[in-house]
Protein backbone atom coordinates (compact mmCIF):
# COMPACT_ATOMS: atom_id res chain seq x y z
CA UNK A 1 0.00 0.00 0.00
CA UNK A 2 1.50 3.63 -1.14
CA UNK A 3 0.71 6.22 1.36
CA UNK A 4 0.84 9.86 -0.25
CA UNK A 5 2.61 12.44 1.82
CA UNK A 6 4.93 15.64 1.57
CA UNK A 7 7.92 16.25 3.22
CA UNK A 8 10.58 18.90 4.07
CA UNK A 9 13.96 17.76 4.05
CA UNK A 10 16.82 19.85 6.10
CA UNK A 11 20.37 19.19 4.37
CA UNK A 12 22.32 17.44 6.77
CA UNK A 13 25.30 19.56 5.51
CA UNK A 14 24.09 22.89 7.44
CA UNK A 15 24.90 21.02 10.72
CA UNK A 16 21.81 22.19 12.36
CA UNK A 17 20.33 20.09 15.34
CA UNK A 18 16.69 20.62 14.92
CA UNK A 19 14.84 21.21 12.14
CA UNK A 20 12.95 24.13 13.30
CA UNK A 21 16.66 25.79 13.66
CA UNK A 22 17.22 25.31 9.69
CA UNK A 23 14.04 26.48 8.96
CA UNK A 24 15.21 29.67 10.06
CA UNK A 25 17.87 29.72 7.46
CA UNK A 26 16.96 27.52 4.83
CA UNK A 27 15.32 30.21 2.14
CA UNK A 28 12.84 28.36 0.36
CA UNK A 29 11.72 25.73 2.38
CA UNK A 30 9.69 23.00 -0.26
CA UNK A 31 7.96 20.23 0.22
CA UNK A 32 8.28 16.90 -1.79
CA UNK A 33 5.78 15.06 -3.03
CA UNK A 34 6.31 11.49 -2.28
CA UNK A 35 4.86 8.10 -2.22
CA UNK A 36 5.94 5.49 0.59
CA UNK A 37 5.33 2.35 1.30
CA UNK A 38 3.22 1.88 4.57
CA UNK A 39 5.62 -1.09 5.56
CA UNK A 40 8.30 2.06 5.05
CA UNK A 41 6.70 4.95 6.86
CA UNK A 42 8.68 4.55 9.68
CA UNK A 43 12.00 4.94 7.37
CA UNK A 44 10.25 8.76 6.27
CA UNK A 45 9.13 9.17 10.28
CA UNK A 46 11.74 8.69 12.14
CA UNK A 47 14.11 11.34 11.52
CA UNK A 48 14.87 14.57 13.01
CA UNK A 49 15.37 16.35 10.01
CA UNK A 50 11.86 15.75 8.43
CA UNK A 51 9.15 17.92 9.00
CA UNK A 52 6.30 16.03 7.16
CA UNK A 53 2.37 16.51 5.91
CA UNK A 54 -0.32 13.95 4.44
CA UNK A 55 -1.54 17.06 2.18
CA UNK A 56 0.33 18.79 -1.22
CA UNK A 57 1.57 22.17 -1.56
CA UNK A 58 1.68 23.60 -4.85
CA UNK A 59 5.25 24.88 -5.48
CA UNK A 60 6.16 22.64 -2.89
CA UNK A 61 5.58 25.77 -0.95
CA UNK A 62 3.63 25.24 2.47
CA UNK A 63 1.28 28.22 2.34
CA UNK A 64 -2.64 28.11 3.29
CA UNK A 65 -3.40 29.36 -0.83
CA UNK A 66 -1.07 26.30 -2.03
CA UNK A 67 -2.98 23.70 -0.36
CA UNK A 68 -4.05 20.32 -1.64
CA UNK A 69 -5.41 17.19 -0.32
CA UNK A 70 -6.28 15.35 -3.93
CA UNK A 71 -3.85 12.57 -3.11
CA UNK A 72 -4.36 12.25 0.35
CA UNK A 73 -4.75 8.82 1.72
CA UNK A 74 -3.40 9.51 5.15
CA UNK A 75 -5.06 10.79 8.73
CA UNK A 76 -2.21 12.16 11.21
CA UNK A 77 -3.34 12.27 14.37
CA UNK A 78 -1.24 14.34 17.11
CA UNK A 79 -2.02 12.91 20.92
CA UNK A 80 -0.69 15.09 23.57
CA UNK A 81 -2.31 13.94 26.36
CA UNK A 82 -5.66 12.10 27.24
CA UNK A 83 -5.06 9.30 26.21
CA UNK A 84 -2.20 6.24 26.70
CA UNK A 85 -0.12 4.38 24.20
CA UNK A 86 -1.69 1.22 25.43
CA UNK A 87 -5.05 2.49 25.08
CA UNK A 88 -4.86 3.80 21.71
CA UNK A 89 -3.69 0.61 20.87
CA UNK A 90 -7.48 -0.98 21.82
CA UNK A 91 -9.25 2.48 20.43
CA UNK A 92 -7.68 2.30 17.16
CA UNK A 93 -7.19 -1.79 17.35
CA UNK A 94 -9.40 -2.57 14.33
CA UNK A 95 -7.13 -0.09 11.88
CA UNK A 96 -4.55 -0.02 10.01
CA UNK A 97 -1.77 1.95 11.54
CA UNK A 98 1.46 3.42 12.03
CA UNK A 99 2.62 4.59 15.49
CA UNK A 100 5.48 6.48 17.11
CA UNK A 101 6.18 8.54 20.01
CA UNK A 102 7.54 12.10 19.54
CA UNK A 103 10.12 13.99 21.22
CA UNK A 104 7.89 15.35 24.18
CA UNK A 105 7.25 11.52 24.63
CA UNK A 106 6.82 11.48 28.67
CA UNK A 107 8.85 14.76 28.76
CA UNK A 108 7.81 17.34 31.45
CA UNK A 109 5.53 19.84 29.99
CA UNK A 110 3.94 22.50 31.95
CA UNK A 111 4.03 20.27 34.87
CA UNK A 112 2.36 17.13 32.97
CA UNK A 113 4.58 13.75 31.91
CA UNK A 114 2.32 11.56 29.87
CA UNK A 115 2.50 9.53 26.73
CA UNK A 116 2.80 12.16 23.20
CA UNK A 117 2.51 9.95 20.14
CA UNK A 118 1.36 9.93 16.47
CA UNK A 119 -1.09 7.71 15.04
CA UNK A 120 -1.03 7.73 11.04
CA UNK A 121 -3.62 5.70 9.50
CA UNK A 122 -4.02 5.15 5.71
CA UNK A 123 -7.45 5.91 5.62
CA UNK A 124 -10.62 5.91 2.72
CA UNK A 125 -13.32 8.29 1.42
CA UNK A 126 -11.17 11.55 2.54
CA UNK A 127 -12.91 14.52 1.02
CA UNK A 128 -10.89 16.62 -1.14
CA UNK A 129 -11.67 20.39 -0.83
CA UNK A 130 -12.13 22.63 2.77
CA UNK A 131 -15.12 20.38 3.41
CA UNK A 132 -11.99 17.85 4.50
CA UNK A 133 -11.68 20.18 7.67
CA UNK A 134 -15.64 19.68 8.56
CA UNK A 135 -14.92 15.94 8.92
CA UNK A 136 -11.70 16.19 10.73
CA UNK A 137 -13.84 18.77 13.48
CA UNK A 138 -16.55 15.74 14.00
CA UNK A 139 -13.48 13.16 14.20
CA UNK A 140 -12.32 16.26 16.63
CA UNK A 141 -15.32 15.23 18.72
CA UNK A 142 -15.55 12.14 18.95
CA UNK A 143 -12.02 11.39 19.77
CA UNK A 144 -11.18 14.73 22.10
CA UNK A 145 -7.37 13.88 23.20
CA UNK A 146 -6.63 14.97 19.88
CA UNK A 147 -4.39 17.72 19.39
CA UNK A 148 -6.80 20.18 17.02
CA UNK A 149 -4.38 22.65 16.74
CA UNK A 150 -2.38 20.63 13.83
CA UNK A 151 -5.81 20.05 12.10
CA UNK A 152 -5.26 22.47 9.82
CA UNK A 153 -4.31 23.43 5.95
CA UNK A 154 -0.35 24.46 7.27
CA UNK A 155 -0.15 21.69 9.81
CA UNK A 156 2.89 19.39 9.36
CA UNK A 157 4.40 17.23 11.73
CA UNK A 158 8.14 16.54 12.92
CA UNK A 159 9.70 13.43 13.06
CA UNK A 160 11.29 11.47 15.58
CA UNK A 161 14.95 9.74 15.07
CA UNK A 162 14.74 8.27 18.74
CA UNK A 163 10.93 7.18 19.13
CA UNK A 164 9.67 4.27 19.54
CA UNK A 165 7.13 3.04 17.13
CA UNK A 166 4.36 0.43 16.29
CA UNK A 167 2.08 -1.02 13.07
CA UNK A 168 -1.08 -2.73 13.09
CA UNK A 169 -2.67 -4.59 10.43
CA UNK A 170 -6.73 -4.26 10.91
CA UNK A 171 -9.00 -2.35 8.05
CA UNK A 172 -8.76 0.82 6.33
CA UNK A 173 -9.82 4.02 8.69
CA UNK A 174 -12.76 5.55 6.90
CA UNK A 175 -13.41 8.95 7.15
CA UNK A 176 -16.91 8.80 5.61
CA UNK A 177 -18.11 7.98 9.18
CA UNK A 178 -17.29 11.25 10.10
CA UNK A 179 -19.39 13.01 7.63
CA UNK A 180 -20.38 16.67 9.73
CA UNK A 181 -22.62 16.22 12.08
CA UNK A 182 -24.98 19.03 12.71
CA UNK A 183 -25.02 20.86 15.79
CA UNK A 184 -27.95 21.87 17.29
CA UNK A 185 -28.22 25.62 17.44
CA UNK A 186 -27.60 27.28 20.53
CA UNK A 187 -30.35 28.84 21.91
CA UNK A 188 -31.43 32.60 22.77
CA UNK A 189 -30.44 33.85 26.30
CA UNK A 190 -30.31 37.43 27.50
CA UNK A 191 -28.34 35.96 30.56
CA UNK A 192 -24.89 37.39 29.42
CA UNK A 193 -24.90 40.82 27.75
CA UNK A 194 -22.51 42.53 25.37
CA UNK A 195 -20.01 45.15 27.21
CA UNK A 196 -20.75 48.90 26.04
CA UNK A 197 -17.51 50.75 25.08
CA UNK A 198 -16.86 53.32 27.79
CA UNK A 199 -14.51 55.82 26.82
CA UNK A 200 -14.09 57.75 30.05
CA UNK A 201 -11.71 54.37 30.73
CA UNK A 202 -8.84 53.26 28.97
CA UNK A 203 -10.93 50.55 27.15
CA UNK A 204 -8.46 50.81 24.02
CA UNK A 205 -5.06 50.86 25.72
CA UNK A 206 -6.45 47.84 28.03
CA UNK A 207 -7.52 45.77 24.71
CA UNK A 208 -4.28 46.57 22.89
CA UNK A 209 -2.65 45.11 25.48
CA UNK A 210 -4.25 42.17 26.05
CA UNK A 211 -2.88 39.08 24.35
CA UNK A 212 -4.28 34.99 24.56
CA UNK A 213 -1.91 33.98 27.43
CA UNK A 214 -2.65 37.37 29.52
CA UNK A 215 -6.36 36.34 29.29
CA UNK A 216 -5.99 33.19 29.92
CA UNK A 217 -4.20 34.03 33.60
CA UNK A 218 -6.91 36.77 34.41
CA UNK A 219 -9.83 33.73 33.64
CA UNK A 220 -7.92 31.94 35.19
CA UNK A 221 -8.02 34.11 38.63
CA UNK A 222 -11.41 34.21 38.39
CA UNK A 223 -11.10 30.22 39.51
CA UNK A 224 -11.39 28.32 36.02
CA UNK A 225 -8.50 26.34 35.00
CA UNK A 226 -7.25 26.84 31.39
CA UNK A 227 -5.66 24.16 29.71
CA UNK A 228 -2.56 24.76 27.18
CA UNK A 229 -5.31 24.47 24.05
CA UNK A 230 -6.87 27.65 26.03
CA UNK A 231 -10.27 25.74 26.85
CA UNK A 232 -11.96 25.83 30.03
CA UNK A 233 -14.94 24.40 32.15
CA UNK A 234 -17.30 26.99 32.47
CA UNK A 235 -19.69 24.72 34.21
CA UNK A 236 -18.49 22.44 37.35
CA UNK A 237 -20.60 19.31 35.73
CA UNK A 238 -18.73 19.57 32.00
CA UNK A 239 -16.49 16.36 31.50
CA UNK A 240 -14.90 18.35 28.91
CA UNK A 241 -13.84 21.94 28.32
CA UNK A 242 -16.57 23.61 26.65
CA UNK A 243 -15.42 27.05 26.79
CA UNK A 244 -12.50 28.76 24.89
CA UNK A 245 -10.09 32.18 24.36
CA UNK A 246 -9.83 32.88 21.32
CA UNK A 247 -6.13 34.50 19.67
CA UNK A 248 -7.80 37.90 19.83
CA UNK A 249 -8.83 37.26 23.33
CA UNK A 250 -12.56 37.03 23.25
CA UNK A 251 -14.22 34.34 25.67
CA UNK A 252 -16.75 32.46 24.35
CA UNK A 253 -18.86 28.85 25.85
CA UNK A 254 -20.16 26.58 23.21
CA UNK A 255 -22.44 25.03 26.08
CA UNK A 256 -24.18 28.74 26.54
CA UNK A 257 -24.59 31.60 24.81
CA UNK A 258 -21.59 33.53 25.93
CA UNK A 259 -19.39 35.16 24.02
CA UNK A 260 -17.87 37.88 25.75
CA UNK A 261 -14.24 40.09 26.30
CA UNK A 262 -12.49 39.61 29.10
CA UNK A 263 -14.08 42.80 30.61
CA UNK A 264 -17.29 40.58 30.53
CA UNK A 265 -15.91 37.72 31.65
CA UNK A 266 -14.74 39.50 34.75
CA UNK A 267 -18.14 40.90 35.42
CA UNK A 268 -19.95 37.85 34.86
CA UNK A 269 -18.10 35.68 36.74
CA UNK A 270 -16.85 38.01 39.93
CA UNK A 271 -20.01 39.85 40.06
CA UNK A 272 -18.48 43.23 39.70
CA UNK A 273 -19.82 46.82 37.82
CA UNK A 274 -17.82 47.15 34.92
CA UNK A 275 -15.29 50.11 36.16
CA UNK A 276 -14.36 47.60 38.91
CA UNK A 277 -13.87 45.25 35.99
CA UNK A 278 -12.13 47.29 34.29
CA UNK A 279 -9.71 47.96 36.85
CA UNK A 280 -9.27 44.35 37.63
CA UNK A 281 -8.13 43.51 34.07
CA UNK A 282 -5.81 46.79 33.94
CA UNK A 283 -4.17 45.51 37.12
CA UNK A 284 -2.84 42.25 35.13
CA UNK A 285 -1.01 44.38 32.31
CA UNK A 286 0.10 47.45 35.00
CA UNK A 287 -1.95 49.94 33.30
CA UNK A 288 -3.34 52.29 35.98
CA UNK A 289 -6.28 54.54 36.04
CA UNK A 290 -8.47 56.66 38.84
CA UNK A 291 -11.00 53.77 39.14
CA UNK A 292 -8.31 50.92 39.16
CA UNK A 293 -8.95 48.07 41.59
CA UNK B 1 -38.64 36.92 -6.04
CA UNK B 2 -38.27 33.50 -4.18
CA UNK B 3 -40.62 30.54 -6.15
CA UNK B 4 -41.11 27.55 -4.07
CA UNK B 5 -44.31 26.90 -5.41
CA UNK B 6 -44.22 23.48 -6.75
CA UNK B 7 -46.68 21.28 -8.70
CA UNK B 8 -46.80 17.86 -7.95
CA UNK B 9 -44.84 16.04 -10.18
CA UNK B 10 -42.06 18.41 -9.63
CA UNK B 11 -41.35 17.24 -5.84
CA UNK B 12 -38.87 14.76 -5.16
CA UNK B 13 -40.32 11.63 -3.50
CA UNK B 14 -38.58 10.57 -0.60
CA UNK B 15 -38.28 7.21 -0.12
CA UNK B 16 -39.33 6.10 3.06
CA UNK B 17 -38.25 2.38 4.39
CA UNK B 18 -40.39 0.91 6.85
CA UNK B 19 -38.64 -2.03 8.52
CA UNK B 20 -40.09 -5.09 11.03
CA UNK B 21 -43.35 -5.19 8.15
CA UNK B 22 -43.08 -9.31 9.73
CA UNK B 23 -43.70 -8.01 12.75
CA UNK B 24 -44.21 -4.72 14.11
CA UNK B 25 -43.59 -2.16 11.97
CA UNK B 26 -41.64 1.08 12.43
CA UNK B 27 -39.84 3.64 9.47
CA UNK B 28 -36.28 3.97 9.19
CA UNK B 29 -34.72 7.14 9.22
CA UNK B 30 -36.72 8.75 11.83
CA UNK B 31 -37.76 7.96 15.47
CA UNK B 32 -40.29 5.80 16.42
CA UNK B 33 -42.62 5.51 19.91
CA UNK B 34 -43.76 2.65 22.49
CA UNK B 35 -45.27 3.80 24.86
CA UNK B 36 -47.72 1.58 28.24
CA UNK B 37 -47.15 1.57 31.66
CA UNK B 38 -44.47 0.01 33.65
CA UNK B 39 -44.79 -3.98 33.35
CA UNK B 40 -46.58 -4.15 30.62
CA UNK B 41 -43.86 -6.12 28.39
CA UNK B 42 -42.27 -2.69 26.27
CA UNK B 43 -38.93 -4.14 26.17
CA UNK B 44 -40.09 -7.73 25.32
CA UNK B 45 -42.39 -6.08 22.59
CA UNK B 46 -38.88 -4.12 22.02
CA UNK B 47 -36.73 -6.52 21.88
CA UNK B 48 -38.71 -8.97 19.63
CA UNK B 49 -38.98 -5.78 16.96
CA UNK B 50 -35.25 -5.59 17.56
CA UNK B 51 -34.42 -9.75 16.86
CA UNK B 52 -36.92 -9.16 13.52
CA UNK B 53 -34.77 -6.55 12.20
CA UNK B 54 -31.72 -8.52 12.65
CA UNK B 55 -33.30 -11.51 10.89
CA UNK B 56 -34.63 -8.89 8.05
CA UNK B 57 -31.22 -7.50 7.49
CA UNK B 58 -28.83 -9.84 7.64
CA UNK B 59 -25.85 -7.66 7.12
CA UNK B 60 -27.00 -4.75 9.33
CA UNK B 61 -26.43 -4.31 13.19
CA UNK B 62 -28.34 -3.09 15.98
CA UNK B 63 -27.94 -1.57 19.65
CA UNK B 64 -30.38 -1.88 22.63
CA UNK B 65 -30.01 0.61 25.19
CA UNK B 66 -31.88 -1.28 28.61
CA UNK B 67 -31.24 1.17 31.40
CA UNK B 68 -33.95 -0.90 33.62
CA UNK B 69 -32.89 -4.33 32.64
CA UNK B 70 -30.06 -7.12 33.54
CA UNK B 71 -27.75 -8.77 31.31
CA UNK B 72 -29.44 -11.85 32.39
CA UNK B 73 -33.16 -11.27 31.57
CA UNK B 74 -32.21 -9.99 28.44
CA UNK B 75 -30.55 -13.38 27.82
CA UNK B 76 -33.29 -15.48 29.06
CA UNK B 77 -35.85 -12.84 26.74
CA UNK B 78 -33.73 -13.57 23.96
CA UNK B 79 -33.46 -17.08 24.31
CA UNK B 80 -37.39 -17.25 24.67
CA UNK B 81 -37.97 -15.13 21.48
CA UNK B 82 -35.73 -16.82 18.82
CA UNK B 83 -37.05 -20.58 20.02
CA UNK B 84 -39.61 -19.49 17.50
CA UNK B 85 -37.72 -17.99 14.52
CA UNK B 86 -34.65 -18.67 12.17
CA UNK B 87 -32.14 -16.55 14.02
CA UNK B 88 -29.91 -17.85 17.15
CA UNK B 89 -29.27 -16.64 20.02
CA UNK B 90 -25.96 -16.28 19.16
CA UNK B 91 -26.07 -14.06 16.11
CA UNK B 92 -28.54 -11.98 18.36
CA UNK B 93 -25.95 -10.94 20.98
CA UNK B 94 -23.15 -11.19 17.89
CA UNK B 95 -25.14 -8.34 16.07
CA UNK B 96 -26.03 -6.37 18.97
CA UNK B 97 -24.33 -3.72 20.83
CA UNK B 98 -26.00 -4.06 24.47
CA UNK B 99 -26.33 -1.26 27.28
CA UNK B 100 -28.52 -2.77 30.57
CA UNK B 101 -28.49 -2.05 34.11
CA UNK B 102 -24.90 -3.94 34.88
CA UNK B 103 -23.08 -1.87 32.33
CA UNK B 104 -25.14 1.65 31.84
CA UNK B 105 -22.60 4.86 32.39
CA UNK B 106 -25.95 6.81 32.47
CA UNK B 107 -24.45 9.75 30.11
CA UNK B 108 -27.14 11.30 28.62
CA UNK B 109 -27.51 13.69 25.09
CA UNK B 110 -29.78 16.60 26.52
CA UNK B 111 -29.10 18.25 29.53
CA UNK B 112 -30.58 21.83 31.38
CA UNK B 113 -28.36 24.62 31.88
CA UNK B 114 -30.11 27.61 33.16
CA UNK B 115 -33.55 27.84 31.84
CA UNK B 116 -31.57 25.71 28.29
CA UNK B 117 -31.95 23.18 26.81
CA UNK B 118 -28.02 21.83 25.54
CA UNK B 119 -26.90 18.63 24.11
CA UNK B 120 -23.80 16.89 25.05
CA UNK B 121 -21.84 17.14 21.13
CA UNK B 122 -19.58 14.93 21.99
CA UNK B 123 -21.39 11.88 23.16
CA UNK B 124 -23.94 12.48 20.21
CA UNK B 125 -21.35 12.66 17.76
CA UNK B 126 -19.49 9.44 19.19
CA UNK B 127 -23.05 7.84 19.28
CA UNK B 128 -23.33 8.79 15.46
CA UNK B 129 -19.81 7.78 14.62
CA UNK B 130 -20.49 4.64 16.38
CA UNK B 131 -23.73 3.83 14.75
CA UNK B 132 -22.26 4.08 11.29
CA UNK B 133 -19.06 2.30 11.53
CA UNK B 134 -20.94 -0.94 13.32
CA UNK B 135 -23.37 -0.45 10.19
CA UNK B 136 -26.27 0.14 12.87
CA UNK B 137 -29.78 0.23 11.54
CA UNK B 138 -31.73 -0.60 14.49
CA UNK B 139 -31.56 1.72 18.29
CA UNK B 140 -33.60 0.79 20.98
CA UNK B 141 -33.48 3.90 23.76
CA UNK B 142 -35.41 2.42 26.70
CA UNK B 143 -36.86 4.55 28.69
CA UNK B 144 -36.84 7.89 27.45
CA UNK B 145 -36.14 9.60 30.23
CA UNK B 146 -32.87 7.94 30.81
CA UNK B 147 -31.47 10.14 27.84
CA UNK B 148 -32.10 14.00 29.38
CA UNK B 149 -30.85 15.23 32.88
CA UNK B 150 -33.46 18.37 34.03
CA UNK B 151 -35.82 18.67 31.04
CA UNK B 152 -39.46 18.45 32.11
CA UNK B 153 -41.33 15.95 30.17
CA UNK B 154 -44.46 18.42 30.53
CA UNK B 155 -42.57 21.19 29.40
CA UNK B 156 -43.15 21.29 25.01
CA UNK B 157 -40.23 23.35 24.23
CA UNK B 158 -37.97 20.79 26.60
CA UNK B 159 -39.59 18.37 24.91
CA UNK B 160 -39.08 19.08 21.35
CA UNK B 161 -35.53 20.10 22.03
CA UNK B 162 -35.64 16.36 22.79
CA UNK B 163 -37.34 14.96 20.40
CA UNK B 164 -36.22 16.72 17.30
CA UNK B 165 -32.56 17.74 18.29
CA UNK B 166 -31.62 14.91 19.57
CA UNK B 167 -33.97 11.52 18.38
CA UNK B 168 -34.78 12.65 15.16
CA UNK B 169 -31.56 14.28 14.16
CA UNK B 170 -30.08 10.93 15.50
CA UNK B 171 -32.06 8.82 13.45
CA UNK B 172 -31.17 10.92 10.31
CA UNK B 173 -27.50 11.18 10.71
CA UNK B 174 -27.73 7.35 11.34
CA UNK B 175 -29.97 6.20 8.71
CA UNK B 176 -31.24 4.24 11.72
CA UNK B 177 -35.16 3.49 12.49
CA UNK B 178 -35.23 4.25 16.43
CA UNK B 179 -37.49 3.08 18.78
CA UNK B 180 -37.80 4.99 22.08
CA UNK B 181 -39.57 3.61 24.74
CA UNK B 182 -41.72 6.05 26.48
CA UNK B 183 -44.11 5.40 30.53
CA UNK B 184 -47.44 6.30 30.83
CA UNK B 185 -48.86 6.39 34.12
CA UNK B 186 -50.55 2.88 35.11
CA UNK B 187 -53.75 2.76 33.48
CA UNK B 188 -53.49 5.59 31.16
CA UNK B 189 -55.05 4.27 28.18
CA UNK B 190 -54.59 7.94 26.44
CA UNK B 191 -51.09 6.92 24.97
CA UNK B 192 -47.53 8.69 26.03
CA UNK B 193 -46.94 10.16 29.80
CA UNK B 194 -45.91 14.20 29.40
CA UNK B 195 -46.16 16.60 26.47
CA UNK B 196 -48.01 15.35 23.82
CA UNK B 197 -44.45 16.30 21.45
CA UNK B 198 -43.45 13.21 22.51
CA UNK B 199 -45.86 11.66 20.61
CA UNK B 200 -46.85 13.51 18.04
CA UNK B 201 -42.97 13.97 16.07
CA UNK B 202 -42.93 10.08 15.90
CA UNK B 203 -43.37 8.61 12.78
CA UNK B 204 -45.13 5.64 14.02
CA UNK B 205 -46.23 5.73 17.89
CA UNK B 206 -47.38 2.69 19.42
CA UNK B 207 -49.30 2.09 22.85
CA UNK B 208 -49.08 -0.93 24.95
CA UNK B 209 -51.36 -1.95 27.24
CA UNK B 210 -52.62 -4.73 29.08
CA UNK B 211 -56.05 -6.43 27.82
CA UNK B 212 -58.58 -5.65 30.12
CA UNK B 213 -62.43 -5.45 30.34
CA UNK B 214 -64.19 -3.53 32.88
CA UNK B 215 -65.93 -6.18 35.39
CA UNK B 216 -69.74 -5.10 35.44
CA UNK B 217 -70.08 -6.30 39.36
CA UNK B 218 -67.00 -5.06 40.75
CA UNK B 219 -66.25 -2.13 38.48
CA UNK B 220 -62.73 -3.15 38.35
CA UNK B 221 -60.32 -3.48 35.13
CA UNK B 222 -59.78 -7.33 34.89
CA UNK B 223 -57.79 -9.68 32.10
CA UNK B 224 -60.54 -9.88 29.23
CA UNK B 225 -61.30 -14.22 29.54
CA UNK B 226 -59.05 -16.15 27.35
CA UNK B 227 -56.41 -12.88 27.34
CA UNK B 228 -54.91 -13.29 30.59
CA UNK B 229 -51.43 -13.16 29.10
CA UNK B 230 -51.96 -10.42 26.65
CA UNK B 231 -51.24 -6.87 25.83
CA UNK B 232 -53.03 -4.65 23.92
CA UNK B 233 -51.05 -2.70 20.56
CA UNK B 234 -52.81 0.64 19.62
CA UNK B 235 -51.32 2.76 17.11
CA UNK B 236 -51.59 6.60 18.05
CA UNK B 237 -49.66 7.91 15.07
CA UNK B 238 -49.13 6.35 11.95
CA UNK B 239 -49.57 9.17 9.15
CA UNK B 240 -47.88 6.59 6.58
CA UNK B 241 -50.19 3.75 7.87
CA UNK B 242 -47.19 1.08 8.43
CA UNK B 243 -49.10 -0.42 10.33
CA UNK B 244 -51.03 -2.11 7.62
CA UNK B 245 -47.89 -4.36 7.34
CA UNK B 246 -48.29 -5.37 10.90
CA UNK B 247 -48.01 -9.39 10.93
CA UNK B 248 -51.01 -9.47 13.49
CA UNK B 249 -53.43 -7.69 11.29
CA UNK B 250 -52.20 -9.91 8.20
CA UNK B 251 -52.65 -13.28 9.83
CA UNK B 252 -55.57 -12.81 11.98
CA UNK B 253 -57.70 -9.75 11.42
CA UNK B 254 -56.52 -8.25 14.29
CA UNK B 255 -56.06 -10.79 16.57
CA UNK B 256 -53.08 -13.12 16.74
CA UNK B 257 -51.28 -14.94 19.71
CA UNK B 258 -47.24 -14.10 19.29
CA UNK B 259 -44.96 -15.92 22.08
CA UNK B 260 -43.26 -12.55 22.66
CA UNK B 261 -42.20 -13.27 25.75
CA UNK B 262 -40.92 -16.16 28.78
CA UNK B 263 -44.89 -16.44 29.55
CA UNK B 264 -46.24 -15.90 25.83
CA UNK B 265 -48.52 -13.42 25.34
CA UNK B 266 -50.93 -12.08 22.85
CA UNK B 267 -50.85 -8.92 20.98
CA UNK B 268 -53.78 -7.63 19.43
CA UNK B 269 -53.73 -4.50 17.04
CA UNK B 270 -56.56 -2.19 17.11
CA UNK B 271 -56.47 0.55 14.62
CA UNK B 272 -57.17 4.26 15.74
CA UNK B 273 -57.22 6.33 12.33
Amino acid sequence: MKCNLSYLQVPHEQGMTKLKDAMWITAEPLYKQVQVEFENLNRMFMSDFRQISPFDYYSGIKKQENWRNENQNLIILDIDSGLSIEDAKKEFGQYTYFMYTTKSHQVDKKGVTCDRYRIVLPAVSIPTGDVYFEYMRTLEAVYPFIDTQVNNKTGAFLGNADGEYWYNNGELFSLANFRPITKVSAPVSKQYRQVEPRHDLPIDQIKQSLDQETVSQIVESCGFEVNRNFKFKFRADERTPSASISKDGLVKDFGSDLSTDIIGFVQETKGLDFKDAVGYVASFINISFGGAA
Amino acid sequence: MINDFKRINEIENINVEIVGKDYIPVHRGNYNILSGAGGVGKSLIALKMLIHFLEEKPNEQAVAIFSEDTRTQIEERVASIVKYMRITSEEVFKRTFFKTLDNDDGRVFAMKDGRNCIEDYEYFSSFVVNARIHKIGFIILDPLERFHTGLSENDEGDMKFLVTSIFQRLAKETGTAIVVLHHTAKGDKSGARGSGVITNKGRVAYNVRRNTVTDKDSGLEVNRDGWETSVLLTTIKDNHYVSRYCNAINLFDGKLELPISIEPRVVEVEYEM
